[in-house]
């Protein structure tokens, strides 16, 4: 007893900066969510009246589904991808390991500076895919400022930055898998590729499931691409809900509207996070 | 029996090293972190002003602008900082800080900053953020009444929202306040008209801000490929479209014009007003209905979709302020409608410009439409926060900065920032700028400036980030032909009634 009261004494202190770093600027969030606050006007106490009004919203329902677009393609493809660059580089040499660290290089870089980065890649004039296509007498393609093209663009840089995350991760889970199934299944006569379907990706979806949880959290929150490459454009064809809520609130300067805006986010983060995990933790009860 | 003596282990070798450099880094940035700065005197150029270098940076760049321009030594800068019937160290020993836009000039306002300590005992710290930061930074420093900028480089199309929430200082107490500002020494008048004009607030005409810059819209076009495909220098829009027709050959490597096509209320809303006023548009009425929906409206929508979409860069509608100053620098582009400094940065080889293109950019005033010329005009501004705890420091150091023989250092370098007349008419200036090498910048850019700019060419309301936003994504899909012009302007109409409306201006 005197022993746990020690301990919650030595981490008050980190729970109390933790709480004020955290909890006070969600409760704030919330409170502006129930105003009418817009810099350089009166606000006053409009309870759920923005929700309704983002709910009505059509940019903000544009918005919601750019970004379920956008998570949804770009993690199964990062969640694929990464699971084959892993079964690949799983291996004890030392050109495997090179390869590996390799892969880790757009995982290290800014942001910001790969998405500009890519911006140059694919710009018609001055990128080298078009001077490719040019080459091979294939014209030109404006990836960026093509409406249809745009957020696929968009999401190959995501993908390019963030699939060797995946693959570190099932990496991991393939080093800490027992061997013992995989050497019983080889006995058995199973090939290897029926010993991958049948016996290392079951065990190995726990693992998944984990990458997966955080790539979600972090995908739906796409903001940095936006802001380095097309800015929401062409139109409102790349403009995610989070961007939406920074330019409301930043640029606009409707400060409630967008910390419901924010608000939402969060919860939608929430729930399907929370339906990740759970996905996940069945996927971990495997025998 | 005796012990063996024990062995280093490799990895604890290892560890030790790593541990000793960390160490000796540490120590090393906190001896030259808390040293003061030195004081150099620079030798090796006849006339040069004495530069304040710290050990722990780089070596301040040695300022061209005042190698070159003979007269400005620092002895003179004292001299005449010493004309001003006022006490330049009235406010020794405080310190304020600044946010301004990272850009190349900056090294050469530090220098400044530091001329400016040495005169006034005040030292002026200068935050450089990227453009999309500072904007954020200042609304949440202005909004929250924090103070942790005296003063900034500010957007003047925010000076209607900021000074409805008091967040900045009005400056013309500090302008007629003779123990502040010699007004004979200031000579606040000397700035370019439109210029000033964009640091009074439309609403309440209180000045809020004096100017940084001045930047009207140029017309810049390739002298060597207009002599080579026998066209005439555009004075009208039609004569607009003819040239660019002439001059787009994509298949030799370059567009007949460059006019912005990225959303942003700074982007092709920075362009594309200037035409809507050219053909008699306007973007409200005066009960503040959108009417750029008219016909005029439709006339300028329709003049700069054709120019984008038949004679424009592939890609133009993504492309912004960053993409129009490469196309430049790689003279990708015939002709471009945009910010006067486009080509001459083009011209510099230390700012991007691709050494094939130099000096083969001229200028021409902006297009006359059937009702006037595009009248683009913009003007960072410095301004004041009304938190700030050293109010009459940072007077001292705007007026300072936006002084003649100051200004005319930086303008000197860059041939952009500080809007005087009186160093458009100054000797060395004129000798670098007027030089043919620029071709006719200077004429150009001061009948534009002085004639032709109009610093309410978009509303200048608190409501005008959101309604140029909504007006710039519809002429982004009308160039990404998405839409027609019609439908496009309509939806953006329909878009900023509900804006205004929200706003409660009807």
């Amino acid at each position: 007893m005197r022993e746990q009261r020690t301990a919650y004494l030595l981490l008050a202190p980190t729970i109390c900066v933790l709480a004020a770093l955290l909890l006070y600027p969600f409760f704030y969030n919330v409170y502006l969510s129930v105003m009418n606050y817009t810099v350089g006007r009166e606000s006053s106490f409009i309870g759920i009246d923005n929700y309704i009004e983002v709910f009505l919203d059509p940019t903000f329902q544009n918005a919601l589904i750019v970004t379920f677009l956008f998570a949804a393609v770009a993690l199964s493809v990062e969640t694929l991808l990464g699971l084959l660059l892993a079964i690949l580089f799983n291996r004890e040499s030392k050109l495997s390991r090179a390869a590996l660290m390799l892969l880790l290089l757009p995982l290290v870089m800014t942001p910001v500076v790969s998405a500009a980065t890519w911006k140059i890649l694919y710009d018609p004039v001055f990128g080298f895919f078009n001077s490719v296509l040019r080459q091979l007498s294939l014209g030109t393609i404006d990836f960026l400022g093509n409406p249809v093209l745009a957020l696929p663009s968009l999401v190959l840089i995501d993908v390019w930055q963030w699939t060797p995350f995946m693959t570190l991760v099932i990496v991991a889970g393939l080093k800490a898998l027992p061997k013992s199934p995989m050497e019983s299944a080889s006995v058995d006569g199973a090939s290897n590729a029926q010993t991958l379907a049948f016996v290392t990706l079951p065990m190995l979806r726990p693992y998944i499931f984990v990458g997966i949880v955080f790539r979600l959290i972090e995908v739906i929150r796409v903001f940095d691409i936006i802001v380095a490459t097309t800015d929401g454009g062409p139109g409102i064809a790349t403009q995610t809900l989070n961007f939406y809520a920074f330019i409301m609130g930043f640029r606009y300067f409707h400060v409630s509207y967008s910390a419901t805006l924010a608000v939402l986010l969060m919860l939608v983060t929430l729930v399907i996070a929370q339906f990740a995990f759970k996905m996940a933790t069945r996927a971990s009860r495997y025998e | 029996m005796s012990e063996e003596p024990k062995k280093v282990d490799r990895r604890k070798f290892i560890y030790a090293g790593l541990g000793a450099v960390a160490v000796a880094a540490v120590g090393a940035a906190a001896y030259y972190g808390t040293r003061p700065p030195e004081l150099v005197t620079t030798q090796t150029v006849a006339q040069t002003v004495t530069q304040v270098q710290t050990v722990t940076s780089m070596a301040l760049p040695t300022s061209t602008a005042v190698q070159s321009v003979a007269n400005y030594p620092f002895s003179d800068l004292l001299a005449r900082a010493k004309e001003a019937s006022i006490d330049w160290t009235q406010s020794k020993g405080e310190n304020i800080t600044m946010a301004c836009l990272d850009w190349a000039g900056i090294e050469d306002i530090r220098v400044q900053a530091a001329v400016f300590t040495q005169i006034t005992g005040i030292s002026v710290l200068l935050d450089r953020l990227p453009e999309e930061e500072l904007r954020a930074k200042l609304q949440l420093d202005i909004t929250s009444g924090a103070g942790v900028f005296d003063c900034y480089w500010l957007d003047p199309m925010t000076i209607a929202t900021y000074a409805k929430i008091k967040g900045l200082e009005p400056l013309q107490q500090y302008i007629d306040d003779p123990k502040l500002t010699d007004k004979g020494w200031f000579q606040y008048e000397d700035l370019f008209g439109p210029a000033r004009g964009m640091g009074v607030n439309p609403g309440d005409k209180v000045l809020y801000a004096i100017p940084f810059s001045a930047e009207p819209c140029i017309l810049t076009y390739r002298n060597d490929l207009v002599q080579q495909y026998n066209v005439k220098v555009p004075d009208t829009t039609d004569d607009l479209v003819e040239a660019a027709k002439a001059l787009h050959h994509p298949d030799k490597g370059y567009a007949g014009i460059l006019l912005r096509g990225q959303r942003g209320n700074g982007q092709n809303m920075w362009v594309w007003p200037g035409f809507l006023n050219a053909f008699g548009g306007r973007i409200f009425d005066e009960k503040w209905k959108p009417v750029f929906n008219g016909p005029e409206g439709k006339a300028a929508l329709d003049l700069y979709v054709n120019l984008d979409t038949n004679y424009g860069p592939e890609g133009i509608v993504n492309w912004g302020a960053a993409e129009s100053q490469l196309a430049t620098n790689e003279g990708k582009v015939a002709m471009n409608f945009d910010f006067y400094g486009r080509g001459l940065f083009a011209d510099d080889p230390t700012l991007g410009g691709n050494p094939e293109v130099k000096g083969k950019w001229s200028f021409a005033v902006p297009p006359m439409g059937p009702v006037k010329r595009a009248d683009n005009f913009y003007a960072w501004m410095y301004a004041m926060s009304s938190a700030s705890k050293h109010k009459k420091a940072t007077w001292l150091w705007l007026q300072w900065a936006s002084s003649r023989e100051v200004g005319l250092n930086f303008q000197y370098q860059y041939g952009y920032g500080c809007p005087r007349n009186w160093i458009f008419q100054n000797a060395d200036f004129k000798k670098k700028w007027a030089s043919p090498q620029f071709n006719n910048f200077i004429d150009v850019y001061t009948e534009t400036a002085n004639k032709y700019s109009n610093p309410e060419f978009r509303p200048r309301i608190p409501e005008y980030p959101e309604v140029g936003d909504a007006i710039s994504i519809e002429i982004q899909n009308a160039i990404a032909k998405t839409k027609d012009t019609q439908k496009a302007l309509d939806d953006a109409a329909r878009a900023v009634t509900e804006i205004m409306s929200k706003a409660g201006y009807y």
